[in-house]
């Protein structure tokens, strides 16, 4: 039985952030994640986003900008994604099942603070940053500052994701994407891993960029990695000593927990198979 | 029963497409849930809070008092008897006093909305005294451990008893030691339950949905109600897949919404969400098996000793038969001089098991499958020689001393699979890939031998009603039924081929307790050959009739009428005065001379043996033999396994209808593939640590291999047209022959099953002990 409260479905985007600001309201637009949790016994009031058009991708020079509302699928097909952010077009493709990702909504996927939501890597990567609205005006986070935990964020209870906006430029000689799941699709992540590195023909490293989910409590950046990777040069020995470094960061960072006997030396592989995948090695 | 020369057939062993396929795919086919009726009230279940407790009192009063409820029911208002169970009757519809299992029931209301029954539900208040919850059948076993039904928590144990096993284990010279465990899995039809219960004329009542074995249900519901069973009537709805799933708890729902329609005289419905489904409906029992077996030098088996525990959960349903097969079946397809086996179910507080695709042969296939490679790699022979060596063949005795009489093929199926494949050579190269290698190679095989239909379980005869109609179109009804393995396509192939019409001019009406003779359970791979037999017997009883005027018409005798393709004429050696009668102008001219165009075909299979004591006896009437090849990538820096190519071979007697057949086997491995790496119906103390799709996995389309199917036609003179079993042998052996694959790819066996990421890399399974993020942070917004 799915217990709303209230549902209401506004017209417009300062329609939205009046009744924001008025009630507490939970903003949904596929579903994805909020349905079944509300399967599950959560209750709540829906401000459903359908109507607000928000479902949008723009080159806006430095930046390309994702509106909240579009789809994963949107996203995983999109020309201009897959040329300028590629890893993000990947990981998008990657998420749940076709269903899921004609419903399911990057800022969805960002709202619900899912450990292992797959589209956060790739964003950590591009330095993405969210446009929040509410009625006292227009606030800009980092994505990295507006997830404060496991399935929970920064997000003032009047405030509505509007976009998320990615960096165009990022140095790229090479980059890589891998999700880990039990099965070949429609899986909720073991663990993903987003990478970037940018080197010349000599091998040496001039930056890396290395972000996981289902590793840390929240999916981050690991700048312990990306730094001993920086100015060395790209062999399967330095690699697997990131991997090494990777692990270690989880273990001092999650703690050891259930799963670590596993996760340890599979982010290890991963990491090492992601480096050699982004290198070319 | 005499056989036609093969290319005699215009019908059978084409591909016909399913009779029902138009209905399901426009969506015209009613479901359970499809079927509403003016008046009707939405029911709802209140389920234990506790797996294992004394119930000390239950209070309906602020439950009943809400608006739009209209009636709140418990054990006392059960107006019949309390408990069901076709085997043993311990099985309670409502709890009374004490409950067993997370899925006992203590109340069910009817209200005027779903959202109202199911809130009325919760608000029922019940106090309980929790009892120590018995989760681990070995546990369960001890004299000490708490009793669960009143008698020892032992609910069957099965033995064979063939030869003298310490003579044989003294005649080998390798004797080895192994234990396998397999894990509970949820049958995972697509459609949960769902039932429409009406009280009707005369104080009956007549309940629609989705139920798989009619009659077990309406003795149950009778029983339940206190009705005889000519008031009781079960109308079979299309069914959304059953797997052997929709017995037992489908007996609790209907007698349940039964009691409802009754108290308030009117319809209510009753339809499963999946959570409630996963949560009440019984599983396919984990089994715990131990072998000891010994080989000669040269690779002749020569004794097993085998004990096998199966975890019953709270009632026993049909597990007295299910591990009755895996006794009969235990040793696998292989010639063994010297036996012991011990099959033990036992009663714990967890989901209760029943029948499940396989009936207790899956779990033993995993382990002598598995075996029978460990003992190849001890010998250094390669798996298939050594299975060769020791394969059962024509004449030999079974582990249960039954002399098989009929075309023994399991060298055959395993021979074919093998040469697809090129397994010999592929296993010797994957046994030396290099360590360095992150993605391994392995290619593993498995075989079967399966007893047809119930054997020795009890009763097993089943009837099919052939009605002409006056146009020539005919009507066809059974009493097994399609539950989507395509019963209802076949019959109706069979009942074509007999009166020489098309299958378009059939069609097939879905079971009714009340119009059909019970014909016992849709189990057991059982329709083909015996309602496929019923219907042929049903076609002869009209044709004998019909054949008459026919041959009076044409002016030639009954011997010599061909019967082809909806018309009728004489033999073609008399072409030149050769007349034409269409079927359906026989069919008016029958009717109009007053001539029967009904008939009740009936097929009772031969009698079978078993002695309880030494476990031998002809324990079926005849078998089936089938062998599968699974070849797999291993990722060995995650242990993800990758099914990159299948086969299956097996020996069916005779294709009926080859897509259909075809269908069994891809929906079989699928099932067998689940099973093997993904599927665990997981409980903690004796609560579900899971309750939907998100965490139960099953294998996608994107895990599905390509896949080769060889049918073996050796036809067997007790089935109709020589055609036997399918469904359940295409499901039990895709498991061992990927977990051979997994054991030749990585050189480490993995003897637990499911093949978990963690296990195939670690060697052990990891058990989450902590709560679910994503549960604490709901709790927290809430």
């Amino acid at each position: 039985m799915i217990n709303v409260i209230q549902y209401i479905r506004p017209r417009n985007i300062d329609e939205a952030i009046e009744r924001m600001a008025a009630d507490e309201l939970v903003p949904i637009a596929g579903g994805t994640d909020l349905i079944p949790q509300l399967r599950r016994g959560r209750s709540c009031r829906l401000l459903d986003i359908g109507r607000l058009t928000l479902g949008f991708i723009e080159d806006i020079g430095d930046w390309i900008e994702v509106g909240a509302a579009t789809s994963h699928a949107e996203i995983a097909r999109s020309k201009l994604i897959g040329k300028c952010l590629p890893l993000l077009g990947r990981a998008c493709g990657l998420i749940g099942s076709a269903q899921i990702r004609n419903r399911g909504t990057i800022g969805g996927n960002i709202a619900n603070a899912s450990p292992c939501a797959d589209s956060v890597p790739a964003l950590l990567i591009y330095d993405a940053e969210l446009k929040l609205l509410s009625r006292s005006g227009e606030r800009r986070i980092k994505l990295a500052e507006f997830i404060s935990g496991p399935y929970r964020t920064n997000r003032r209870p009047d405030e509505l994701i509007v976009s998320i906006l990615c960096r165009k430029n990022i140095p790229t000689t090479g980059n890589a994407f891998i999700k880990l799941g039990r099965r070949q699709a429609v899986n909720i992540s073991r663990m993903s891993i987003a990478a970037i590195i940018e080197m010349g023909a000599d091998r040496i490293i001039g930056s890396a960029r290395l972000a996981a989910s289902s590793v840390f409590p929240v999916s981050s950046r690991m700048p312990e990695v990306e730094r001993m990777l920086y100015g060395a040069t790209a062999t399967p020995e330095l690699f697997r000593i990131a991997g090494e470094v990777a692990a270690e960061t989880m273990v001092a960072k999650s703690g050891r927990r259930w799963s670590t006997p596993y996760k340890e030396p599979v982010l290890i592989g991963l990491t090492e198979r992601a480096l050699t995948e982004a290198a070319d090695l | 029963m005499s056989d036609q020369a093969e290319n005699d057939y215009s019908i059978i062993g084409k591909d016909v497409p399913r009779v029902d396929v138009i209905d399901k795919v426009t969506g015209r086919a009613k479901y359970g849930a499809d079927y509403f009726a003016p008046g009707q009230l939405y029911g709802a279940t209140r389920y234990t809070d506790f797996p294992h407790a004394i119930i000390k009192k239950v209070d309906i009063a602020k439950a009943k008092s809400l608006s739009g409820v209209r009636a709140i029911l418990t054990a006392d208002d059960i107006p019949g008897r309390p408990l069901f169970g076709a085997v043993i009757a311990h099985q309670p519809v409502l709890c009374k006093d004490r409950v067993r299992f997370y899925g006992d029931a203590v109340a069910i209301v009817a209200a005027d909305t779903q959202e109202i029954a199911e809130y009325a539900a919760s608000q029922i208040e019940i106090d309980y005294e929790p009892l120590p919850v018995i989760d681990d059948p070995v546990a369960a076993m001890a004299d000490d451990s708490y009793r669960i039904h009143a008698d020892s928590n032992i609910c069957t144990h099965h033995k064979v008893r063939k030869g003298d096993i310490e003579k044989g284990f003294a005649a080998s010279d390798l004797v080895i030691e192994r234990e396998y465990s397999t894990q509970p899995i949820e049958h995972a039809y697509i459609e949960p339950e769902a039932v429409l219960a009406e009280p009707g004329e005369n104080g009956g009542i007549t309940i629609i949905g989705s139920v798989q074995n009619l009659y077990n249900i309406r003795r149950a519901v009778a029983s339940v109600l206190g009705f005889p069973l000519n008031r009781t009537r079960i109308i079979q709805a299309t069914l959304g897949g059953s797997f052997g799933g929709k017995d037992e708890v489908m007996s609790a729902i209907c007698s349940r919404a039964a009691m409802l329609a009754l108290a308030v005289g009117r319809p209510v419905k009753m339809v499963n969400s999946r959570e409630n489904s996963m949560r009440e409906s019984y599983k396919r029992h984990p089994y715990k098996m131990k072998y000891k077996v010994g080989v000669t030098r040269s690779g002749i088996l020569q004794a097993m000793e085998i004990t096998i525990i199966a975890d019953a959960g709270a009632y026993a349903a049909m597990s007295p038969f299910v591990t009755w097969r895996s006794t009969v079946q235990a040793t696998g397809p292989y010639v063994v001089p010297n036996v012991k086996t011990d099959v033990y179910a036992v009663y714990t507080n967890n989901c209760y098991t029943s029948a499940m695709r396989g009936f207790g042969s899956p779990q033993v296939c995993f382990a002598t499958e598995s075996l029978m490679d460990e003992l190849a790699e001890s010998l250094q022979l390669d798996p298939l020689e050594f299975r060769l060596r020791n394969i059962l063949r024509d004449g030999s005795i079974t582990a249960t001393g039954q002399k098989l009489t009929h075309k023994v093929s399991v060298g055959q199926a395993l021979q074919a699979v093998a040469d697809h494949a090129d397994y010999v050579e592929k296993y010797r190269a994957n046994i030396n890939q290099t360590s360095a290698c992150k993605i391994r190679k392995g290619i593993g095989i498995s075989c079967s031998y399966r007893g047809v239909s119930l054997g020795a379980e009890g009763t097993d005869a089943a009837g099919v009603v052939v009605s002409v109609q006056t146009d020539g179109t005919v009507v066809v009804s059974c009493g097994l039924v399609d539950m989507g393995q395509g019963a209802a396509t076949t019959i109706s192939m069979v009942v074509a081929e007999e009166l020489g019409i098309t299958t378009d001019r059939i069609r097939f009406v879905n079971a009714d307790t009340t119009l059909i003779p019970d014909s016992g359970p849709t189990v057991a791979s059982r329709t083909t050959i015996m309602a496929g037999n019923a219907a042929r017997d049903g076609c002869r009883k009209l044709l004998a009739k019909m054949k008459p005027v026919a041959s009076t018409l044409l002016g030639c005798s009954e011997s010599e009428l061909i019967m082809r393709n909806n018309s009728i004429r004489s033999a073609p050696d008399k072409s030149s005065d050769s007349k034409t009668l269409g079927f359906s102008e026989l069919a008016r001219i029958c009717f109009q001379k007053g001539i029967p165009l009904l008939s009740h075909g009936w097929y009772k299979a031969p009698s079978t043996t078993w002695d309880e004591a030494t476990g031998q006896g002809d324990a079926y009437f005849t078998y089936v033999y089938g062998a599968n090849l699974a070849e797999v990538e291993v990722d060995m820096v995650t242990g993800q396994v990758r099914v990159v190519k299948f086969v299956s071979a097996h020996d069916l007697g005779r294709v009926i209808n080859r897509s259909g057949a075809l269908g069994q086997v891809y929906g079989g491995v699928a099932m067998g593939l689940g099973y093997g790496l993904l599927e665990n119906y997981a409980e903690r103390k004796g609560k579900p640590a899971l309750e939907n799709f998100d965490e139960y996995l099953l294998a996608t389309s994107c895990d599905m291999p390509e896949m080769e199917v060889i049918f073996i036609e050796n036809p067997d003179e007790l089935g109709p047209h020589g055609a036997k079993t399918l469904g359940e042998p295409a499901c039990e052996l895709a498991a061992p022959a990927i977990a051979n694959a997994v054991a030749n790819a990585t050189g480490r066996r993995c003897r637990h099953l499911p093949l978990t990421l963690e296990r195939v890399l670690l060697g052990v399974d990891l058990n989450r002990d902590e709560d679910r993020e994503s549960a604490k942070s709901r709790n927290a917004s809430q």
